[in-house]
């Protein structure tokens, strides 16, 4: 025990090592990049050498860690198992740019912070104790045990496949936008550098390396981010309690987004971009029609600027414009439709963080509890979370774990709702209201990013920033925190390290489960069951690389984004395997037959309603969202439609054709 | 004696489990209609929804997790 709470030790010293090192070189003048890309590879690094340690070929330590983890332990490989780059570097920007209760139509951001914390709540007190009971290998497994079903455990090996899967690419997108930010190399060697790291830990080691990681990894990410977010109170009200200097924060907030809604120049920005809303909706009823038009003055435009001898970069901006390149009519709508979505988010934004509702009940409310019921019951049912209860010690340690896991996960969400309030306040005061030529010095950075962070638009050409020029990247602006709040660049690689532990950590947890769902599951339970245990670790092993290199691929053609995919994992994860959870462990009359219904209709009604309301299926149909969005609900809250439905069919289908095996 | 004990620890817990479930959506219900119906209050939606509400997660879980160490298993 004390040789475990040594490694927590080491792990916690050498976050603080490294910062001060860091620190001391960066006063010496060394360049941000080395700085950056030394926390970088050390990180990798680090946790490849934990991996070898702890590499074996003993299938009990391979797929659940011999079942021998302590409560404290667990809990931080949960912890660090669950916070993903979704919630450590997205969060932040989602409360900044959408503010808390939302536009009055889609969900507000406390629903994140509520939903992924509320989940573990569920998780603790309903299937924890019971999960590590069985002790089983991984869900399908339990689940074809519980009900003594080959289909059983067939159909929720599928399912833990695909959710897992999913969640899987957005985590390695997320390791992709690290590395290449933090490194400078390109989107795809970041990724594949990063995913050296993570197959050298878990294909050596398995659940036995991915824990002993996952604990050095929780360290990083919460010393990351409470270090942050002390130094960000520091610099901003001088004293290090994050949620006081938060809440002065806020109280700034809200009398300048007062200053602000009274400006006359807010207005007249509100109203060149309605009026571009509505030139854009003209283009779009008659595409060729306008093409023409709009070539016709571009043309002008361009021979004027190439007579006045202008700029290469803005003979460029003009060239860029959809209707002027040769591409097809549908291209060309789709470019509009983005702009017109990009310019209806930017009026729908909040300037502090209220919303632009009145009191009470409308849809923005009923998204929000619709996806912190999806989020909830996602967090309670995703196969990675709930096989860390097999690594479990005993049932009460199963259960405590996942209170020290909560406690975790929470230090890190208090700061990430701090860190965007403290943000929006720099953003209020600083950005908005400056000149266009004297931008803060952050601003100009962030726009020079090879992955832009800011993007401003002068609406009414006065020559000043007002809010609705602004435009702040949501997915990856914690790592540019500590410019924007003028601390050391050390802060850049201490919290690029916790968005990589984060990341990574998860990327492992999700790997493991999908290759022993394919290897132990679907192969050897019910066509090899006489295999031997060294030729089952070692498929497990070939699988699990085979699984990481089709998502690293299908990372590359880089269609993520991050928070939509992730909340669809979890609706699916919500409807495939809580209701059959549920049931079967706390229902005795929970059939076989009820078990596989709960989870066909279960997954069956949320994939639809996800993939229906996909924007390339309704294209390609010639639907609109009227007609198939249900009740107004997003299509990430499919798991709103797909938990009753499952709850429904697998009481039914037990009444109907009662039997567990 | 060890039976009859054993058997009221369960149901314990079982019903501490659901007195959990029942506060958890209380508390969040509670938590995000007040935001709704205060939307003008950020300051408090902060304190109370984004801080308060995850600790009271937190002291909720370890309220029902939280068993005598004589209930069944090693601790």
């Amino acid at each position: 025990m004390p040789r475990r709470w040594g490694l927590v030790l080491v792990g916690l010293m050498s976050v603080v090592g490294l910062s001060l090192s860091l620190w001391m070189a960066d006063l010496m003048g060394v360049s941000k990049a080395y700085i950056n890309a030394f926390f970088l590879l050390l990180s990798i690094v680090g946790y490849a050498v934990i991996g070898m340690f702890c590499r074996t070929t003993q299938p009990e330590e391979y797929f659940v860690a011999g079942r021998r983890i302590t409560a404290p332990f667990n809990g931080m490989a949960t912890a660090a198992d669950w916070m993903s780059a979704a919630s450590f570097i997205g969060l932040t920007g989602q409360l900044l740019n959408e503010g808390y209760i939302g536009d009055g139509f889609h969900a507000g951001g406390l629903a994140y912070v509520l939903g992924w914390t509320g989940g573990f709540c569920l998780l603790c007190f309903l299937f924890a104790r019971k999960l590590q009971e069985s002790q089983a290998v991984t869900i399908p497994d339990m689940l074809g045990n519980l009900f003594g079903s080959t289909a059983v455990r067939w159909f929720s090996a599928w399912g833990a496949i695909l959710c897992s899967s999913i969640y899987l690419v957005a985590q390695i997108y997320g390791i992709g936008l690290v590395t290449s930010m933090l490194s400078g190399l390109t989107f795809e060697l970041g990724m594949f550098l990063a995913l050296g790291g993570i197959l050298l830990c878990s294909f050596l080691g398995g659940m036995r390396a991915i824990t002993w990681t996952q604990v050095v990894q929780c360290v990083v990410i919460v010393a990351s981010m409470v270090a942050l977010a002390v130094a960000v109170s520091w610099r901003e009200q001088g004293h290090p309690v994050v949620p006081a200097a938060a809440w002065q924060d806020m109280l700034r907030v809200n009398e300048r987004a007062q200053e602000i809604a009274l400006d006359p120049q807010e207005h007249a920005t509100t109203l060149a971009m309605e009026q571009r809303l509505r030139h854009l909706d003209e283009k779009m009823a008659d595409p060729i029609g306008a093409r023409e038009v709009e070539r016709q003055i571009l043309a002008r435009q361009l021979a004027r600027l190439k007579e006045e001898n202008a700029s290469l970069a803005e003979i460029q901006r003009l060239e860029s414009n959809p209707a002027w390149r040769d591409i097809s009519e549908e291209r060309m709508v789709e470019a509009w439709r983005q702009e017109r979505d990009r310019i209806q988010q930017g009026l729908n934004r909040p300037v502090g963080f209220k919303g632009l509702q009145t009191p009470g009940a409308d849809r923005g409310l009923f998204n929000t509890l619709a996806l912190v019921f999806c989020l909830m019951l996602g967090s309670a049912a995703l196969p990675h979370i709930l096989v860390r209860s097999f690594s479990a010690a005993s049932p009460r340690h199963a259960e405590l774990s996942l209170v020290w896991a909560l406690l975790f996960i929470a230090a890190v969400y208090l700061c990430a709702s701090s860190l965007a309030v403290m943000l929006k306040h720099s953003v209020l005061t600083e950005l908005v209201g400056a000149r266009l030529d004297q931008l803060p010095d952050w601003a100009e950075q962030l726009k020079l990013r090879r992955l832009p962070l800011l993007y401003l638009n002068d609406w009414n050409r006065d020559g000043i920033v007002q809010f609705g020029d602004i435009r702040i990247a949501n997915d990856y602006l914690m790592l540019a925190v500590p410019d924007i709040m003028r601390i050391s660049p050390v802060f850049t690689g201490l919290i690029a390290a916790g968005a990589l532990a984060a990341a990574l950590s998860t990327a492992d947890g999700l790997l493991l489960t999908i290759a022993n769902a394919l290897s132990h599951d679907l192969y050897f339970q019910t066509m090899k069951p006489k295999a031997s245990a060294v030729r089952q670790v070692m498929l497990s092993k070939v699988l699990l690389m085979l699984v990481a290199l089709t998502a690293t691929w299908l990372a590359t053609n880089q269609p993520v984004d991050i928070l939509f995919w992730v909340a669809c994992a979890f609706s699916l994860a919500a409807s495939t395997f809580f209701p059959v959870l549920l049931l079967g462990l706390h229902w005795p009359g929970m059939s076989r037959a009820g078990a596989l219904a709960a989870m066909v209709a279960g997954m069956g009604v949320s994939l639809y309603y996800i993939v229906v309301n996909y924007h390339g299926v309704q294209k390609y149909f010639g639907l609109a969202p009227e007609q198939t969005l249900w009740l107004g609900l997003e299509p990430f809250s499919a798991g709103v439609f797909g938990v009753p439905a499952g709850l429904l069919c697998g009481v039914l289908f037990s009444r109907l054709r009662p039997g567990r095996g | 004696m060890t039976q009859p004990d054993s058997a009221t620890d369960s149901s314990r817990a079982r019903i501490r489990a659901r007195i959990g479930v029942l506060l958890l959506t209380l508390i969040t219900v509670t938590g995000l209609c007040g935001a709704w119906w205060w939307p003008e209050r950020t300051e408090w939606h902060y304190l109370l929804v984004t801080q308060a509400i995850p600790l009271c997660y937190v002291a909720l879980a370890w309220w029902v997790a939280h068993r005598r160490p004589e209930e069944g298993d090693d601790a």
